[in-house]
């Protein structure tokens, strides 16, 4: 502000601040409003957002080896969106979840088929038309404490000929 | 000398005697609308009534100036908001009870299936009629001058009315129901979240969870029944009072304007307005007091009752018709109960997004978030970006021809992909054609 206002000669006081009583006062004004709608908001949005999420455990078992060696080829598991394979004493389980849109693909001749927008795979879980980015996933399976074969979703097995496991009998 | 007094104090019985007429000049303190004083006062004093303007030209109550394709539009919400409340006394928005109690209802309740069916019906011809009245708009060039901000909340209109379609047929919990959320949040979940966080913040907020389930179904609802249908209301209101404040419904410039230097002047205040006032929404002040018509109004305007309501009440009827002599003979399809470890084969959404899931069916990203990003970013944009000021108000003027070429080619690629969607898609989303035995299996 200057010193002498309706002046012709203005004098910038050194001293004055750089802004004016009304102009703080407006500023605090519009900076009050804006947190009071950014906690408002911040609230909303962490309210849509709960830190306890239910999740699905990520273990389930197949069985015991015996009973999921003896009989041999490909099985889809409805509860759990898997595939599992047998073949030759080994075992190897794959997502049924399609990596485009997440709709349950379909076993087909030639491999998988989504039936949502038409992604196809091979045998091994490749992508290999359609809009899908990813190669279907296999899991790891282990032999729980209980003897029973487990598969564990979050380890995922990027690999198709590692993801075999040979159970001992 | 007779000296007039005021009115003498009326007698307790008068009073009850009059009391049927007090009564209902308290709530319409106009008179029967058979004059013009009376004809703009139920405009403007009624509250149901007052987003009309008092008169409107000529032009715009040709119906096939507009083809009546807004107020369809608008007929057609006011008909999913009464139906759509019905249901509301029947649904459980609950993931084990939502599917049974439906089917329960549907066999047990009088009536129940042509709710439903006009609930249904309802929603895919708000879709269609918002496109045509969109399209009308473009073709008339409606879209320009005063009107160009009404034209972005018309595109804002539309984006609400698909979310709502969107949302509504999650509801019953069915095959299609579970496999559009899943499919939809997984889309979602393409849109860039915020990095560093476990999971995609756009995909979990809207699901409220990794999976499909309980979560997804409440927040769903409380889109579809609370804020979706709040907020396309709000944009409508605004939408209907744009239209009357930007200077009523589009049309071309009068060929004869009589008398434009003509000033009327306002008998009380002596105010006076501009030469070539052709605005109506002033009119009221023009039309109050002792002396109702100050000078001619302007030329070629009636006045909106009985004119304008007429030809409205006429297009809610046809609408209302249409939907229940569609809810008379087509059901609603329903697909069996969810199964949320297998969708159908194929698994199509309802027309007006197959053109969407043929775009998602070649890219994720690409064909679900940034092309329909850019789409309605580029509509909204429209009035900015046309620097051509004729055609206003006109059916394909003749120098539009590039921006009707351009929007005309727009529309027919959608109208095809939608097309390929419905006729030429068939298990495992593989190409088949619609005349061999193929199609007729799903």
């Amino acid at each position: 502000m200057p010193k002498y206002r309706n002046s012709l000669k203005v004098v910038q006081d050194s001293k004055a601040p750089g802004m004016s009583r009304r102009r703080f006062l407006v500023m605090m004004g519009w900076g009050a409003v804006a947190s009071v709608g950014g906690i408002l908001g911040s609230a909303m949005l962490g309210f849509l957002y709960p830190n306890a999420l239910k999740i699905p455990p990520s273990l389930f078992s197949i069985g015991r080896p015996s009973d999921v060696l003896a009989s041999e080829g490909r099985v889809f598991i409805p509860a759990q969106k898997v595939f599992l394979e047998v073949s030759k004493g080994q075992v190897r389980c794959m997502t049924a979840i399609c990596t485009h849109l997440g709709c349950t693909v379909n076993a087909a001749e030639t491999g998988f088929k989504c039936p949502c927008h038409g992604s196809t795979y091979d045998l091994n879980g490749k992508n290999t038309g359609g809009p899908a980015p990813a190669p279907l996933v296999y899991f790891r399976i282990y032999k729980g404490a209980s003897g029973d074969l487990l598969v564990d979703k979050s380890q995922i097995v990027q690999i198709p000929s590692e993801a075999w496991y040979s159970p001992s009998v | 000398m007779a000296v007039f007094k005021g009115n003498k104090k009326p007698s307790f019985w008068e009073m009850i005697e009059h009391l049927p007429v007090n009564f209902f000049r308290s709530i319409f303190k106009h008179k029967y609308p058979n004059n013009d004083v009376d004809r703009a006062e139920i405009i403007f004093r009624n509250f149901f009534f007052h987003i009309h303007p008092v008169k409107c030209h000529k032009i715009v109550l040709d119906p096939f100036h507009t083809l009546g394709l807004g107020t369809i539009t608008a007929s057609l919400f006011f008909l999913l908001v009464f139906t759509g409340v019905v249901l509301m006394f029947f649904y459980v928005p609950a993931v084990d009870r939502a599917y049974t109690i439906l089917v329960d209802w549907l066999d047990t309740t009088p009536f129940a299936m042509m709710w439903r069916n006009m609930h249904r019906w309802s929603a895919q011809l708000m879709v269609l009629f918002v496109f045509l009245h969109m399209s009308r708009v473009f073709y008339m060039g409606a879209y320009k001058g005063e009107r160009k901000f009404n034209w972005v909340i018309g595109i804002l209109l539309m984006v609400v009315t698909l979310f709502l379609s969107f949302t509504g047929y999650l509801l019953p919990w069915d095959q299609l129901a579970f496999w559009a959320i899943t499919v939809g949040s997984e889309i979602a979940g393409y849109v860039p979240g915020i990095p560093g966080m476990q999971y995609n913040i756009n995909k979990l907020m809207l699901l409220g969870s990794t999976t499909v389930g309980q979560d997804a179904l409440i927040r769903f609802y409380v889109l579809h029944v609370m804020v979706l249908p709040m907020l396309g209301g709000l944009l409508l209101s605004v939408h209907f009072w744009r239209i009357r404040k930007d200077g009523g419904l589009a049309r071309p410039p009068d060929r004869s304007s009589t008398e434009p230097f003509r000033v009327v002047q306002r008998s009380d205040t002596k105010e006076t307005f501009a030469p070539g006032v052709n605005r109506t929404y002033g009119l009221m002040e023009l039309v109050r007091g002792t002396c109702p018509t100050v000078d001619r109004g302007p030329e070629n305007y009636v006045f909106s009752w009985p004119h304008l309501l007429r030809a409205e009440l006429a297009v809610f009827l046809g609408t209302t018709v249409l939907v229940l002599l569609l809810s008379l003979f087509i059901d609603a399809p329903l697909e069996e109960i969810a199964n949320p470890s297998k969708p159908t084969n194929p698994a199509k959404a309802p027309w007006y997004f197959l053109g969407l899931q043929e775009m998602v069916a070649y890219h994720a990203f690409w064909g679900g978030v940034a092309i329909p990003t850019l789409i309605v970013i580029g509509l909204a944009l429209i009035p900015y970006l046309d620097r051509n000021p004729y055609g206003e108000g006109v059916w394909f003027h003749r120098s539009r021809f590039l921006a009707v070429f351009l929007y005309t080619a727009f529309m027919t690629i959608q109208g095809v992909l939608v097309i390929i969607g419905v006729f030429f898609r068939g298990p495992n989303w593989a190409w088949i054609w619609p005349w061999t035995e193929n199609f007729a299996r799903h």
